[in-house]
């Protein structure tokens, strides 16, 4: 039964893989917490039964990559007080931008048997370049902590404590060693957001750049420390090209390298 | 046996990536139509994964599905491995094994 004194939740879909909205399912010890907070009222992924807009809070999951879905997000900004962004799809493109970077008629033809039913735009964008975002969160995927910051501060009007600083800094707040400088193993944290708890150096691998570039990023300055460990310049643009490809930043480093 | 129509209506497939909806029409025991209609948008991995360095591939095809991402990157491996004929043996293929199956 609605409860109309509770806020009301949505989650969309976008083009992306479901791992962003999942996380607030994987939010086990707190879902019941979530729960009694808002009302889910349309979360396909969770219950079936929805119930009709508008929505308080408005989670977005995903890019834009067809003519249907440019159309299809106004109508969800439309029916949503508060709209949040989760994830690199919804935030920069996600991994699927790769194709803003090459020819997608050419992409059709190789992956579809029959492309002419394949309709997809040039570009896979997020959604800021379409409808206004009241906030956006980073990941590939999101943390779940950092979802539950989200929903916490919404519910309490204030804003979301989500860090802009580098991965650096929770490498060292969790005592790791920096691999980049002790092995010589190339790290995306210097110019990376943080948000997953530097999980990769911690396994004495390098960050590969999920959360998207920090503020201010000297991605410049770490092309040419990764180019004095040996990296090539076509290493170099395939490096800045994962998930957060179109994300300016990253962007235009990769550009810089390319030939 | 008494032959009755029925109409099995999926809207929304939800424990799947790759959004989708299925009808199943029946006659008795007999299938008479089936719709699937997959309205996610194309993502393109098969083409973006060309000209990428093999080792990352596990990580790039883990976002193919986020409820299911082991199942891509362990498929993403077991290609490489296919194509340098290496066996994965021991503990090792048990572990990745355990991996899958838990997920």
């Amino acid at each position: 039964m609605p409860q109309k004194d509770k806020p009301t939740l949505a989650v969309w879909k976008f083009a992306s893989c479901d791992g962003c909205q999942l996380s607030l399912l994987d939010c086990e010890d707190e879902l019941l917490a979530v729960a009694s907070a808002l009302q889910i009222a349309n979360f396909m992924e969770a219950s079936s039964s929805v119930i009709k807009g508008p929505y308080d809070l408005s989670l977005v999951e995903g890019s834009i990559t067809t003519p249907h879905d440019a159309e299809r997000i106004h109508a969800i900004r439309r029916a949503s007080k508060f709209l949040v962004t989760i994830g690199a799809c919804a935030t920069s493109g996600g991994i699927q931008a790769l194709r803003n970077f090459k020819d997608v008629r050419e992409f059709t033809t190789i992956v579809y048997a029959r492309p002419e039913y394949i309709e997809t735009l040039n570009k896979s964008t997020p959604i800021a370049d379409h409808v206004r975002v009241d906030f956006e969160l980073r990941g590939c995927p999101i943390n779940k902590r950092q979802l539950l910051e989200v929903v916490s501060a919404f519910l309490n009007g204030r804003k979301p404590n989500t860090p802009p600083h580098s991965v650096c800094v929770e490498c060292k707040l969790r005592g790791t060693v920096c691999v980049m400088v002790a092995h010589g193993t190339p790290c995306l944290g210097p110019v990376t957001q943080a948000g997953c708890g530097a999980i990769c150096p911690a396994y004495d691998r390098g960050c590969y750049g999920c959360f998207g570039p920090k503020e201010t990023p000297n991605t410049k300055s770490l092309a040419a420390s990764w180019s004095s460990l040996g990296v090539t310049e076509e290493d170099l643009v395939r490096t800045f090209r994962g998930f957060n490809a179109f994300a300016e930043a990253f962007r235009k480093e990769s550009d810089a390298h390319e030939r | 046996m008494r032959m009755s129509g029925k109409t099995i209506k999926v809207d929304y497939l939800a424990r799947v990536e790759g959004e989708g909806a299925l009808q199943i029409k029946t006659r008795g025991q007999q299938v008479t139509d089936v719709k699937l209609r997959i309205f996610e948008p194309p993502r393109f991995f098969e083409a973006f994964l060309r000209g990428r360095l093999f080792s990352e591939a596990p990580d790039i095809t883990a976002r193919i599905c986020g409820i299911c991402p082991v199942a891509y990157q362990m498929s993403a491996c077991h290609a490489m491995e296919d194509a340098l004929g290496a066996r994965v043996e021991g503990p090792l293929r048990e572990l990745r094994r355990l991996l899958y199956c838990g997920e």
